[in-house]
């Protein structure tokens, strides 16, 4: 395979094999995967903060979650995504970042959630203050609520430079056809949705549209907010999970979704350190082939 | 319709169960030492209460209304809004409670009376619900496994000030005592919801324990009339 096959490969989102060192503190080569549209590389393993970051005014649990965040971006982690839904994550999130001092390595997602077009810009100015960014990595219309109006607003501002890539969201298999027709129409840099080892619906048109399109894939909800990994962990793991690097479930689980070629990033949610170190732990070791992923879809199946 | 009818009470409580209750334990520490004379307005308006035939209604309504307005602005819009935006919706229930019951306290055309639990025994699942409230529930968190500290406490708390406030409203008659139940009734059912949202099936108690006052209280009024027919 010579160098611009590499990147022909990296660039339409098979990259997943593909391992480096995107931190100095890495210690060990991880998973990161291309975005499409700019070839920009990021870790496969982000984090997601709906529930896990809203814990308010709480001054423990605030410094608890900025911990979280050092050990977050310590272990290689890059995508941290967010919402102005998420009561207030986003408040905490900037404050866990001013305490670690802007960490490198930062993808800075976040969501606009607003029913009025004409709310949009100022409600993205709030969550920018919040999170003390100079400019969003990624701005995603949550749950195509109003989407036309906010895209209008969002590809203007990355043609003034004022974020970087944008993207439209949803979850649990709504909306999907609507998904379809905006990855179709507008040049959207990323889409978001759910996908997992149970819910794979995403597979039969999203995926192959995003890759078709170049659209990068974020997964949220990998472990069903926690029921999967839970349900999961009252069995054994399978002895061949082995074979593909997988010391524990979240890695099983976790490999299954970045492994997909089209799968740009998967955003587990969680507060506990020893849990986020299992997640990251995703992005090493080898990855299932097409055969072992479907051996993986049987075992959790007949669970 | 048909994209919320798929959301689930899991996607709308974007909370955890210790980011909730935590709520309570910096509530109670915020506001200390206000729980003792909280818990005590509870328990002197039962005892003023106790043997009370009529016309002394102002006086358990007025101090209810206070304290609703407390929680509404203490509360919901202090505290809860801090991890769910829609908490300032509920003070505003609460604050709309709080103008019924003053309204219904000190506005004469509004007629209620009181039945005293010393002397209507219609009124004895008032009582028990009024108890239930301001000592049962906070206990039964305690002895749950929740912290001390974040015990709910009547007057500070939503679930025993509405729980409370049914209770006391089940020993009062008048046309408008539903009318003053209802935000109390359907607080009950968003606090269920709250807690099936975020995986506590437990939460279904609070509206349980209330609809089975309602349900013995009018019974008790049924058995009430057939042998004493004085009170509407």
């Amino acid at each position: 395979m010579n160098r611009r096959r590499l990147i022909a490969l990296l660039a339409m989102g098979v990259g997943a094999l593909v391992s480096g060192t995107t931190r100095a503190n890495a210690r060990q080569a991880m998973l990161v995967k291309s975005i499409p549209s700019s070839g920009e590389r990021i870790p496969a393993i982000g984090m997601g903060s709906s529930v896990t970051f809203n814990v308010g005014d709480d001054a423990s649990a605030r410094a608890q979650r900025a911990e979280l965040l050092r050990a977050f971006f310590r272990l290689g982690g890059g995508m941290l995504d967010s919402s102005p839904m998420y009561g207030s994550s986003e408040a905490v999130i900037g404050d866990g970042l001013r305490r670690l001092g802007r960490p490198p390595g930062l993808f800075a997602a976040t969501k606009v959630w607003t029913s009025s077009g004409e709310d949009g810009p100022a409600e993205i100015e709030v969550s920018r203050g919040l999170w003390g960014v100079e400019r969003f990595d990624l701005v995603q219309v949550h749950n195509l609520l109003a989407w036309e109006a906010h895209l209008e607003t969002l590809f203007e501002m990355k043609r003034q430079g004022a974020v970087r890539y944008v993207g439209i969201t949803t979850s649990h298999g709504r909306r999907h056809a609507d998904l379809e027709t905006i990855m179709r129409a507008w040049p959207i840099d990323f889409v978001q949705a759910t996908y997992n080892i149970r819910d794979r619906e995403v597979e039969q048109r999203i995926l192959p549209l995003a890759a078709e399109r170049g659209i990068a894939f974020i997964a949220n909800r990998p472990f069903q907010r926690g029921g999967l990994i839970d349900a999961a962990k009252r069995h054994p793991l399978p002895a061949w999970a082995q074979d593909i690097d997988c010391a524990d479930w979240a890695a099983f689980l976790l490999k299954f979704i970045v492994s997909h070629p089209a799968v740009t990033c998967a955003i587990p949610a969680t507060t506990r350190i020893d849990h986020l170190t299992e997640n990251m732990a995703a992005m090493h070791g080898r990855l299932p082939d097409p055969q072992t992923r479907q051996r993986m879809i049987d075992y959790v199946e007949g669970l | 319709m048909g994209v919320w009818a798929s959301y689930s009470l899991a996607d709308l409580v974007l909370f955890s169960p210790q980011a909730y209750f935590r709520l309570y334990e910096l509530h109670n520490a915020a506001i200390w030492p206000l729980q003792p004379p909280a818990l005590a307005i509870a328990v002197g308006l039962l005892l003023l209460i106790r043997g009370a035939r009529a016309s002394a209604a102002w006086r358990v309504l007025v101090p209810l209304a206070a304290v609703w307005s407390l929680v509404a602005w203490w509360f919901f819009v202090e505290r809860y809004a801090q991890i769910n935006p829609v908490a300032v919706w509920f003070g505003a229930g609460f604050a709309l409670q709080a103008l019924l019951l003053m309204v219904a306290g000190v506005w004469r055309r509004v007629r209620i009376d009181l039945a005293g639990w010393r002397t209507s025994s219609a009124s004895l699942p008032g009582l028990v619900l009024v108890l239930y409230a301001v000592l049962v529930h906070p206990l039964g968190q305690i002895l749950s496994g929740r912290a001390w500290i974040g015990a709910e406490v009547f007057g500070v708390a939503p679930d025993p000030t509405a729980l409370a406030t049914l209770g006391f409203l089940l020993m009062a008659r008048g046309r408008a005592v539903w009318l003053l139940a209802a935000i109390p009734l359907l607080w009950c059912l968003v606090s269920a919801a709250t807690y099936i949202g975020m995986g506590l099936h437990a939460g279904i108690l609070t509206p349980a324990i209330a609809v089975a006052a309602l349900l013995w209280s009018a019974v008790a009024r049924r058995g009430e009339r057939t042998a004493t027919p004085v009170l509407p």
